[in-house]
Parts: structure tokens; sequence; C-alpha cells
């Protein structure tokens, strides 16, 4: 099956919010890091605050390197860039990783460094993570949407333009 | 590399030094992060055992670091805040989330590109203007500092809407036990922080607010031995006290209401307490700027001091004030910035959750009452 890993805790939360956390899960192994599993503990909805519970249903990486995590902070520092520790630990995985995998988030700032690092092509956004899965439905978040993720990207490349004076 | 020779020995001694920044025994940090036992943070600290990026995340979570205090070569050693406190009061916890709180709003201020502006009111004192006439030189400065900031007749209720707007001040209410009332910090990286006791009274948040402007202002003419730590009516510290009191009660607007309160020119007890409520302080801080300005005599001060009845009466009629007015833990200022950064994807969710300690779960709802939704962020007309 492929391999998707779920960037931060708020597509998890995003996920169940919408009830879609079932159709990823069954269409893809999902990995996620300890500090992203431990950050998605409930969503809301409808008033009410529901526990999630995915222990059984994907991967935890405990084993990211501490030179990657090094090497996402510099880089985020000169993109002028803050992303919390669980994010930073998923891209730092990513970079470490020789798996095929693929990643998804729906964080601004998150989608910039990564187009900032040159990862963008290991990434997609969570409406494409969802067509591919065969859902097509437009209950979606302005932050799910594939524009929203591309525009995210463009700007991490004018970053990289600005700041590392690369194209 | 942070991995190898000299620097993986920084990192070694970085983390010992957060730990004990952040007031926690070996034992006691040990437990918190989840080790079986205290030899294993013991190894970490001396380099003898490798640590992973989740220990490192969760120390660093645990002892109010940014990740990149520990992975950076060269950081800044951290500011000292002066404070006041009663003598055994230990305050390595709090002055660890206070300096984490300017960090995290110099760092929002930073990417949005913003400048400082608590330069301006560092003018140019130094000890000579104090050493002759102290107290003079304190009352005056109070009142030259009420017209630069344009405070108004009744200075405490735009004292601190202006030292966080027009200053860029960074004011955090913590709820502190009684052994504390403030601490504050001038710093080149980290600018102007000021700590108040959110459990304190109103009137009382003025003064110690006031207060610690004085020290702002004069960072650079007392030493922080000369001024103390609070336990101890430093000189400096009186100065600070005449500077507060000449600064929330300015002379002529308190004497104007004075002559409308009083009645056949004689100042009753109920006069003292409308005045210390109009003004937004005590009713120490009231009787004491009258004798200062020779209204009162300091043995009528005292003797209404002295009496219990005054005290009950004050506390009778100042009781709702104090539930009314409770201060929310961060500034405006600062919630606004972070949501700003957010929206224009310059911080993560992740780290906004952080800096204003709300869960992941809550953001959307935090930014909805704040204003900050995506229609209401739409570009109306280019610049």
């Amino acid at each position: 099956m492929r391999k998707l890993l779920l960037l931060d805790a708020d597509v998890i939360i995003d996920l169940h919010t919408l009830g879609l956390f079932g159709k990823i899960s069954r269409a893809y192994d999902v990995y996620v890091t300890q500090e992203v599993y431990e950050e998605a503990t409930y969503f809301k909805k409808g008033g009410s605050t529901n526990p999630i519970n995915i222990a059984d249903k994907v991967i935890v990486i405990g084993n990211v390197d501490l030179e990657g995590l090094e090497k996402v902070e510099k880089e985020a520092k000169e993109a002028r860039l803050v992303i919390d520790p669980g994010e930073s630990t998923s891209i730092a995985y990513i970079n470490q990783t020789e798996e095929k995998m693929i990643f998804c988030s729906c964080d601004k700032a998150a989608i910039k460094l990564v187009s900032y690092m040159e990862l963008e092509q290991k990434s997609i956004s969570l409406e494409n993570a969802l067509k591919t899965t065969g859902y097509h439905g437009k209950k979606l978040y302005p932050r799910h949407l594939e524009r929203t993720f591309k525009a995210a990207v463009n700007e991490g490349k004018t970053l990289r333009i600005q700041f590392k004076k690369l194209v | 590399m942070i991995s190898k020779g000299k620097e993986e020995k920084v990192l070694d001694k970085r983390i010992m030094a957060a730990r004990q920044a952040a007031g926690f025994s070996i034992t006691e940090a040990a437990q918190k992060l989840g080790f079986k036992n205290y030899q294993t943070l013991s190894a970490i600290e001396k380099g003898t055992r490798k640590i992973n990026a989740h220990e490192l995340i969760m120390m660093a979570r645990l002892y109010g670091r940014n990740l990149d205090y520990f992975l950076e070569s060269d950081v800044a050693p951290d500011p000292v805040p002066l404070w006041r406190k009663a003598r055994k009061t230990d305050v390595n916890q709090i002055q660890r989330q206070f300096l984490s709180f300017l960090k995290n709003y110099s760092n929002v201020e930073h990417l949005l590109g913003l400048k400082r502006r608590w330069k301006d009111i560092q003018k140019n004192y130094d000890r000579d203007d104090f050493s002759v006439n102290g107290f003079e030189q304190a009352d005056k400065l109070g009142a030259d500092i009420h017209n630069f900031l344009d405070l108004g007749s009744r200075p405490s209720l735009n004292l601190l809407n202006v030292l966080e707007n027009k200053l860029r001040f960074k004011i955090l209410h913590l709820s502190l036990g009684d052994g504390v009332s403030g601490a504050s910090v001038v710093d080149n990286i980290l600018g102007v922080g000021i700590l108040i006791n959110a459990k304190d009274a109103p009137w009382r948040r003025h003064f110690d607010l006031a207060h610690e402007l004085f020290h702002v202002i004069t960072w650079n003419v007392f030493s922080p031995e000369e001024i103390g730590n609070g336990t101890t009516k430093t000189r400096p510290e009186q100065y600070a006290d005449i500077f507060a009191s000449s600064l929330l009660l300015p002379e002529a607007h308190l004497l104007n209401a004075l002559k409308e309160t009083a009645t056949d020119n004689e100042i009753r007890v109920i006069d003292i307490i409308e005045l210390a409520k109009e003004f937004g302080v005590s009713r120490e801080a009231v009787l004491w700027r009258l004798v200062n300005l020779k209204k009162l005599k300091k043995s009528q001060a005292q003797r209404v001091l002295d009496n219990p009845k005054f005290r009950d009466l004050d506390r009778n009629m100042r009781r709702r004030l104090y539930n009314k007015d409770k201060p929310s833990k961060f500034p405006s200022r600062f919630t606004s910035l972070a949501c700003r950064c957010l929206m224009e994807g310059k911080i993560s969710r992740g780290a906004f959750a952080e800096y204003l300690e709300i869960d992941r779960a809550e953001i959307d709802d935090y930014l909805d009452a704040a204003g900050f939704v995506e229609g209401n962020y739409a570009k109306i007309a280019a610049a």
C-alpha cells in the first residue's frame, strides 16, 4: 500500500472533524511522528469534544535523527518561518528516509518550509490525498484545498529565491 | 553538526543549564520527562548517552525553551530580570515562563518586521540626576513621563495600553503567589518586559506597572545590587514609588479632583477612598501623595491608615472592582500579532497554539473569536 505521512496534528484533527480519517487510513499506510501522535488528542464537533484514538490505524515514527531536526530548524530560521517541533520532526523524517513516501499538510507555514527545502515533490494537498481515495466531496476547509496548497508552495519558492538566491 | 565533538558537549551543557534555569532538580525533571530513573537524564547531561529528537523536544517543552536554544552554536545568555518579591520566594520557573513569553513575542515582532520603540523613553539620565534631591528628581521624572506619554487626567486608565502599544513594552500578567508582585527586564534582543501579578487588586497592579516603568527608564542608572529584589526599600525602590505616585496622581489633576470632592475645604475619610477609586490607585498612594503635596501632615495620614474602620470601608467599597477587572494573561497586541503571523503563514498552527497556550483543536474557535477568519483577511485593495 502507498505510504502517507501526516505532517501535523491539524490534518488528523481536521480529518476526524470531517469524518474522513477512515478513508485515508484505508487507502494508505499512515505514518506520524511521535510528537504529532501525542499532539492529536481530541477534535471538536457539534459543540462536543471527542477523543482521537488512532493507535491501531497509524505507524508511529520515533527514530528521527537529531541532525535532521537541526537542519530543519536552521532552514526555518533562514526562511523566517516558525514551525512547531512536531512539524519539524515530520519534515526531518521526510528528509532522512529513503522509503518512498509522500506527506500531507494543511499548514501554510509548514508547506512554505517544505517548498523552501525543495521537498514539495514529495508532498500532497489534503484535497488531492482524499481524491486518490475516491472522495470527491466539497466538505473541506480552504486550507485543505489544492489551490491553497499550491499558493503556499509558490510562496516557499519565492522565499527560496529571496533568501537562498536559488530558483 | 551537533552530534560530534565539541558541539555535542555544548548540547549536554545546554540541557543541564536549561533544567537548572527552569528550577528542576534532576530527579524531578527525570520523572516529568518519563525516564525510569534519574541516571538516564544524568547520563544525557554528562554526554555519555545519546539523545534523540523526541527526548530533546520533550525537554525543550518542559524547560520552556525553543529548540534553537539547544541546537544553535551561539546563544545569547538569558537576561536577568529585576524582581519585586519576598526574600525566600523561588522564581526560577516563573522567570523561565516570563522569558519564554518575551522570546515568542520578539519572534512575532521580528517576523512582521516591526521595530522596537522602547528606547524613546530611556532618556539620558545618569547618577548625578539622583545624587542630590533624588526624591524631587523622581517626582519630576514622573510628571515629565506623564506628559511625554500623554496619559491624561486619570493615567491608570491608559498606562497599560500606552506602554503596550505606543512603546511596545511586553507586559505579561501571571497569577503568582503573595510573595511576588512583579519584575522587569530590558534587553537588546527581547526588548522591554514587565511581569505583573494578576492576582493583585487593579490599583496595586497599576502602581506596580508604574513602579516597574521607573526601573526600565533608569535601567542603566542603578545597578541591580543597589535596587535589590524588593525585600527592602532601597533608595532606588523609594524613588520608584515616588515616581509611580507622581505619574499616576498628577498634581494638577489630583488637586482639582480634591477640590471637587472635599466640602468646606475639609478632607474626609470617604474623600480619600473616592479619589483612590477615581485614580485607580490604593488609598495609601493617595494619602502619601497628599502628604508629599503638603495637603496633609504625615501624622494625619498615618492615623487614617491605622484606623481599621477605614480599611474595612475601603475594602467593601472596592470589592466589586477587584473582581471586575481581571487582566488577560497575554497582551492583546501579542495575540493580534500572533494571529497575523498565522494568517500570513509565517508561523505554523502548532507554533501558534504553543505561543498562546491553547490546544490545537481550539485554534479555529480562537481565531474566530479574535476576528481573524479567512473572509476578514481577504485583501480589499492593493496597498
